[in-house]
């Protein structure tokens, strides 16, 4: 028993002060090429890491390998080689504006005023985003709705301002305000910049779709 | 008559310079494994059109208290004596545009005049920055012409002949990197360096130092300093085939002195700056003390290569 306790403790000390270990000893040849998967725990890919450089006491290498070396050149030959073969290989290049890249459900881009399904506008002016906007770029104008009900009649977001930290989004209780995925709304004055509400209702219509797709896909981590 | 050919040879010389930019810039890119400009023409092969035009178009500076003539003339000076280096280039066996006896002494003497256009328009744009950048320039300049000028001097010795034609001939048995390979690779470092490119770019380091003396230099003015590096990269590439590779007719030249053209930017790519006391230590230190060294071995070779092996002595 106490050697089982023994042991396990080695085991877990071991196991979190050697970040990375060497390959040899770890792995097989089957997960020789395992990624880190995100954790400080697993296996770094194979050649990851070069081993330290040799000392002049360490090296075994002879004088004439080490001025054959040094004469032909042979760190630049090595460096410029590598270049040539990335010179052959696929650029990584994406076409911008005909192909883009993947993003996450929970960009933040530009921002929407979402509707329910029957067309009512699920902002209550509670003014939570408004509250918690750290740049302070919202501004709610509230009043009594003929039917009784509380909606905004101003609700502007200064997007020069807005600095998309997202918790507009987080605060508001009705899922009302939301920051599409959209990033293409670049305008050519500042003034078009400065959303009102009839702005931020027209692209919650637009981009509605996205954003339900964008809400199911996080749904599981909510 | 010479006239014309002349304009053909410098309107070929700058069409060339124009589209190795692109291919420079193509060749980056691609060793970087991005694209580089694919947009204007096709593969963006007119991005330098678009780049001179661009360039051209631009509002020209002029500095306070600058002197103006030599602040003119020092880019002319350079681009005159990048593109006039050609005029003794034999692009084929008796196609040049003057077959002179002397045709290598005057290249030398050419590429060295453009060291005043450097020198002087760092003296002439009234900037500390300029003059700190010319000084620069032109210790390193100075310095590395020493290395060809001393190579050439050995091809000389070797070939027996300062004519190019008569030397591209003799190369018909062997090409002369043979017997002077380390002294080629040598050579090839100090064109590097010469041209001012990385990894001996010094002169305009673009990210630690203003643009040396092109620092007062805007639109046409810097065009012209532009079209100079250029044209005196190709130069020397051509002349590398030239000397050491067998020249060649026509496009088998072109084809050789691209190559080199490339490993210029190959080397660009891969290789970092190196520190300027180290660029200066490298020329005096290393290069000039082994290139006089072998210059003595000069004799032996020259006699091996007569046939006069020692047995048949």
């Amino acid at each position: 028993m106490l050697l089982f306790v023994t042991r396990s403790s080695v085991r877990g000390f071991a196991s979190s002060q050697r970040v990375w270990k060497p390959i040899s000893s770890t792995v097989g040849p089957a997960t020789e090429y395992l990624t880190t998967g995100g954790s400080t725990q697993s296996v770094w890919p194979k050649g990851f890491r070069q081993p330290t450089p040799k000392t002049w006491e360490e090296s075994s290498e002879s004088a004439l390998s080490k001025a054959t070396k040094f004469f032909f050149l042979n760190e630049i030959a090595r460096g410029m080689y590598i270049c040539l073969e990335m010179y052959f290989r696929s650029p990584y290049t994406i076409y911008y504006p005909f192909e883009k890249g993947p993003i996450s459900p929970r960009f933040r881009g530009e921002h929407a005023l979402r509707r329910y399904p029957s067309g009512e506008e699920r902002c209550i002016a509670c003014k939570l985003c408004e509250a918690i906007c750290p740049a302070q770029a919202i501004t709610i104008e509230a009043e009594e709705r003929i039917d009784g009900s509380r909606r905004t009649y101003k609700y502007d977001i200064d997007m020069t301002k807005c600095i998309y930290c997202g918790y507009c989004q987080e605060s508001c209780p009705v899922d009302a305000i939301v920051e599409s995925p959209n990033v293409e709304y670049s305008t050519e004055t500042r003034e078009e910049l400065l959303y009102n509400k009839e702005k931020l209702l027209e692209n919650g219509d637009k981009w509605e779709q996205e954003l339900q797709y964008c809400i199911d896909a996080d749904a599981p981590y909510r | 008559m010479l006239m014309l050919e002349l304009l053909l040879m410098v309107l070929s010389v700058l069409l060339a310079v124009a589209f190795l930019t692109v291919a420079e810039r193509k060749t980056l890119a691609y060793m970087q494994r991005r694209v580089g400009p694919n947009a204007v023409g096709y593969y963006g092969l007119l991005m330098a059109m678009a780049d001179a035009a661009k360039l051209l178009l631009k509002e020209m500076v002029m500095p306070t208290h600058a002197d103006k003539l030599m602040l003119f003339m020092s880019p002319i000076m350079s681009l005159m004596s990048a593109l006039l280096c050609w005029s003794f280039m034999p692009f084929a066996p008796g196609v040049t545009m003057s077959d002179h006896n002397y045709g290598l002494m005057f290249m030398l003497a050419m590429s060295s005049v453009g060291v005043f256009g450097t020198l002087l328009a760092g003296w002439s744009a009234n900037s500390k920055y300029s003059l700190l950048g010319s000084m620069r320039s032109t210790a390193q300049l100075i310095s590395y012409e020493l290395v060809l000028t001393s190579m050439v001097l050995m091809c000389m010795l070797l070939s027996g002949t300062m004519n190019l034609s008569k030397y591209m001939e003799l190369q018909s048995s062997v090409w002369l990197f043979m017997p002077l390979l380390p002294m080629m690779m040598m050579w090839f470092m100090g064109c590097v360096a010469e041209c001012a490119r990385p990894p001996f770019d010094n002169v305009e380091a673009e990210s630690e130092l203003v643009s040396g003396h092109m620092t007062e230099y805007s639109s046409s003015m810097f065009v012209l300093f532009f079209l100079s590096e250029y044209a005196s990269m190709l130069f020397l590439s051509t002349l590398t085939a030239m000397l050491f590779f067998g020249g060649g007719t026509g496009v088998m030249l072109g084809m050789k002195a691209n190559m080199f053209a490339y490993t210029y930017m190959w080397v660009r790519a891969t290789l970092p700056r190196v520190r300027y006391d180290k660029l200066m230590n490298l020329c005096w230190m290393m290069f000039l003390p082994v290139m006089f060294g072998s210059m003595m071995f000069m004799p032996v070779l020259m006699n091996v290569m007569d046939g006069n092996m020692p047995s048949t002595m």
